[in-house]
């Protein structure tokens, strides 16, 4: 189980992590903020004097965010790193310090740590903003103090737009999964570091536009941008579309690297059954991204045409609002399945490792998160039963109720797995459990929302977001923390803290469901979602809630400290502190910045979750071949 | 060597930064019209108010009893396709309430026109014209002229189109009107 001798080595002598920080590696970030800025503006200002409109106008602040996107990636080391090379330049140097965190560069595993800190950040700030809805909500008519109904539609509308595209779709994604997608395969890098670089540093002008649209006129869609609303509603809604459209573009930056690592870059021996499954729940969602992604931000792209450029995609005489629903719903709905299907595969990575028991039906399970990716592009449609005609409606609600077959095997290979093995439960089992069950309650309330005769009634409820918030909160973000608390030693060398980590555990648990499961009740009595104010009979269940949320809310700061505190003073962790058979636990923590060095690499003899009794090692370390 | 570039290329960096949006932001201010007063050409206080989606510029204006006024109406609408709006002066808001117990109503129009009784000046013509409001589709332009009517104190212009979402939606200004000089 001990790291291999022959590995050991090679490994002490590539410790790139020693270097001293200094203030001249935050150099590119002020570059780039600089440059992005300099570039809005001066964009912003030159279209917006010729064509006679203000910097506020939609033209001119997507010239601005466009040069100022440009802006961003060339002082972040873009130019340097890739661009001046194509021109015949000199191209910088790998940076192999800490200095590699600061600044655009091929290295996967300073991109996936960035990703998390964007993930944190994007989760608080966007908390905050729910926290400001529930206050809103704390009385049913609208609080004249605290924000007027046009601020309280940008709020959720922001929230909602932040916590999709800016925390789920990347937390797991991007932090565990950019991390341990080169890792888990034995390989020394993704199969496009620079392409995976860049798409972490397309995310924060993309989410600080989004935050800061009320500056220039706000949107009141909500995150689905619905024409004919979106061009009636405020300007904000180009920030909207352009920063939704980059996210997208981003997480299909990463798809394409996880489809192309898996495929490609696989250790010697690892066939596809071997293939760990944390890395078939990435490629499930990578081929979701791969295929529908284009259809979704084209359409933010041409209802963004249709505001400056005066198309007629969507409005007008000749546009179709329905095509936009259509196009949106493409992709987001299978997108749920992006966030969801890598926390099922953590969930398998994960529990068999916690209970030392094989995997149990590991195929059913590959075929259950290849099966619901497949299921996915077909049944967007459920999310407008209310607009479209009846010939479509058995049709989706058939294939949506489907998806439970595939989502049941899963279920039953984690159930299967833990079944009479003696689960050790650390922080991150217990939040993985946790997991499961918030989103067994998530997924039984979707079979109603894809019921059309419920889902009529159901429409448009506080039931929908609560069976929303069960599956994204209560699945995807318990299981985040957990796989945040899991693979800690292996990225910083040290473990958190298990006793914080176990109270906020249950803190959560019991809120959470404090929080959201009485929103079930609430949309089952006629709160209809998105509104600042509602009918007096609701006032209690309301107080209710929002009591519970702030609660919860104030709890996501214990994870935050205990990272932290972790981070800087948590106890030293071997390099293999789980006694996981995983490839990643291999090699020593933190992990060295190329991972397998020149000289050796692993080859792939078993899988790598059987854990039964006398089972033999799944890798043997060899030579690389010199070619 | 190769941190003293770097420091100096930040440093530039963040000069031309700061250039650029102080310039850009000024020149924002200058769009609008500089003065609540207006700009005063033989006698006649000339505004123009440009309409966008959905606020007006200037949002605030001064006026005194007595004195000529030529305002210029300029719908700028920054959507395409651009939008229709309206612009009334008027007192209390008539509101239409949607059944909710409180607040929420909807505000679509105002309970006292400025304008009534104002004999209004465009076009060649002089006559007062009642309930007296501008809709402009996207793009155009009107201009007329009045004299203060003895009506001081506090009174607002908006828009009220899409049964009252523009003017929900922060389409309002204000006008503060002085007593006549010297009364």
């Amino acid at each position: 189980m001990a790291t291999n001798q022959m590995q050991v080595q090679p490994l002490d002598d590539m410790n790139g992590d020693k270097s001293a920080f200094t203030i001249t590696m935050l150099y590119p970030l002020l570059r780039a903020t600089f440059w992005g800025l300099t570039g809005y503006f001066a964009a912003a200002w030159i279209t917006a004097a010729v064509t006679g409109n203000v910097l506020v106008g939609a033209l001119p602040a997507t010239v601005g965010y466009v040069a100022g996107m440009i802006g961003w990636l060339l002082g972040s080391g873009v130019w340097e790193g890739w661009i001046r090379r194509a021109f015949g330049g000199k191209e910088a140097p790998s940076y192999t310090g800490i200095e590699r965190y600061f600044r655009f560069g091929p290295d996967s595993k300073s991109t996936a740590v960035r990703y998390v800190i964007f993930n944190i950040a994007a989760f608080f700030f966007a908390g905050l903003f729910a926290m400001a809805i529930r206050i809103e909500l704390l009385t049913p008519d609208s609080t004249s103090w605290w924000m007027s109904e046009v601020m309280y539609n940008e709020t959720f509308g922001i929230h909602g737009v932040i916590m999709l595209l800016g925390v789920v779709a990347s937390a797991i994604v991007g932090g565990a999964g950019y991390y341990l997608l080169p890792l888990m395969v034995g390989a020394r890098n993704v199969v496009y570091p620079k392409l995976l670089g860049l798409s972490w540093w397309l995310l924060p002008p993309a989410g600080l536009a989004v935050f800061l649209s009320p500056l220039i006129g706000g949107f009141q869609t909500g995150w689905w941008g619905y024409p004919p609303l979106a061009q009636n509603s405020g300007n904000g809604i180009v920030f909207y579309a352009l920063g939704a459209a980059t996210i997208l573009i981003a997480s299909l930056f990463g798809a394409i690297n996880i489809a192309g690592t898996m495929v490609y870059m696989r250790a010697k021996g690892m066939s596809l059954g071997r293939v760990p499954i944390f890395i078939w729940g990435l490629f499930a969602a990578a081929t979701i991204l791969i295929v529908e992604s284009p259809a979704t931000y084209t359409g933010a792209l041409m209802d963004l045409s249709d505001m400056i450029a005066g198309s007629h995609f969507y409005t007008g005489p000749t546009g179709h609002p329905l095509a936009y629903m259509d196009q949106f719903w493409f992709l987001f709905h299978p997108e749920v399945y992006v966030f969801i299907l890598p926390a099922f595969a953590i969930w398998l990575e994960i529990l068999p490792a916690a209970a030392k028991r094989p995997l149990f039906a590991r195929g059913w399970a590959i075929a259950g998160l290849v099966g619901v990716s497949m299921l996915g592009a077909m049944l967007g449609v459920h999310h407008y039963f209310t607009a479209v005609s009846d010939a479509r409606m058995p049709i989706f609600m058939t294939l949506t109720e489907t998806v439970s077959v595939p989502t049941g095997f899963i279920y039953l290979s984690a159930i299967g797995t833990i079944w009479g093995g003696r689960l050790r439960i650390n922080a991150a089992v217990l939040l993985i459990l946790m997991a499961m069950m918030n989103f067994l309650v998530g997924g039984l309330t979707g079979i109603f929302n894809a019921d059309v005769p419920a889902d009529l009634q159901l429409h448009n409820t506080y039931w929908v977001v609560a069976h929303f918030h069960y599956t994204m909160l209560g699945g995807v973000i318990f299981t985040w923390i957990g796989a945040l608390y899991w693979w800690f030693p292996k990225v910083t060398g040290r473990k958190i803290n298990e006793f914080w980590g176990k109270f906020h555990a249950w803190w959560f648990f019991v809120f959470f469901n404090c929080t959201f499961f009485p929103m079930f009740i609430a949309g089952i009595d006629g709160m209809n979602r998105r509104i600042a104010i509602y009918l007096p009979y609701l006032h209690q269940i309301n107080m209710f809630i929002s009591i519970s949320a702030f609660l919860l809310g104030a709890g996501f700061l214990i994870p935050l400290a205990n990272l932290v505190y972790s981070w800087r003073y948590g106890p030293k962790a071997d390099a293999n502190p789980w006694g996981s058979k995983g490839l990643e636990w291999q090699v020593k923590s933190p992990t060295p910045y190329v991972p397998y060095p020149a000289t050796i690499e692993p080859e792939v003899v078993g899988p790598n979750d059987n854990y039964a009794p006398g089972a033999k090692e799944p890798f043997v370390w060899v030579s690389t071949p010199s070619k | 060597m190769a941190a003293g570039r770097g420091t100096a290329t930040v440093f530039v960096s963040a000069v031309a930064c700061a250039a650029v949006i102080i310039g850009a932001l000024e020149w924002e201010k200058t769009v609008a019209l500089p003065s609540p007063f207006g700009q005063v050409i033989n006698g006649v206080h000339r505004y123009s108010i440009d309409e966008f989606n959905y606020y007006y510029k200037p949002g605030h204006m001064i006026w005194r009893v007595g004195e000529k006024v030529a305002l210029t109406i300029d719908n700028r609408s920054q959507s395409a396709p651009a939008i229709a709006h309206q612009f009334s002066i008027g007192r209390t808001l008539v509101s239409r309430n949607n059944g909710f117990p409180k607040s929420q109503a909807m505000a679509v129009g105002w309970k006292d026109n400025f304008f009534d009784g104002v004999p209004i000046t465009s076009g060649g013509q002089t006559a007062p014209i009642p309930a007296f409001s501008v809709s402009l589709n996207g793009g155009q332009k009107y201009t007329f002229s009045f004299v203060v009517p003895n009506k001081p104190g506090k009174w607002e212009y908006g828009c009220f189109l899409q049964t009252g979402q523009h003017f929900m939606n922060g389409m309002h200004g204000n006008i503060d009107i002085l007593p006549a000089q010297g009364s």
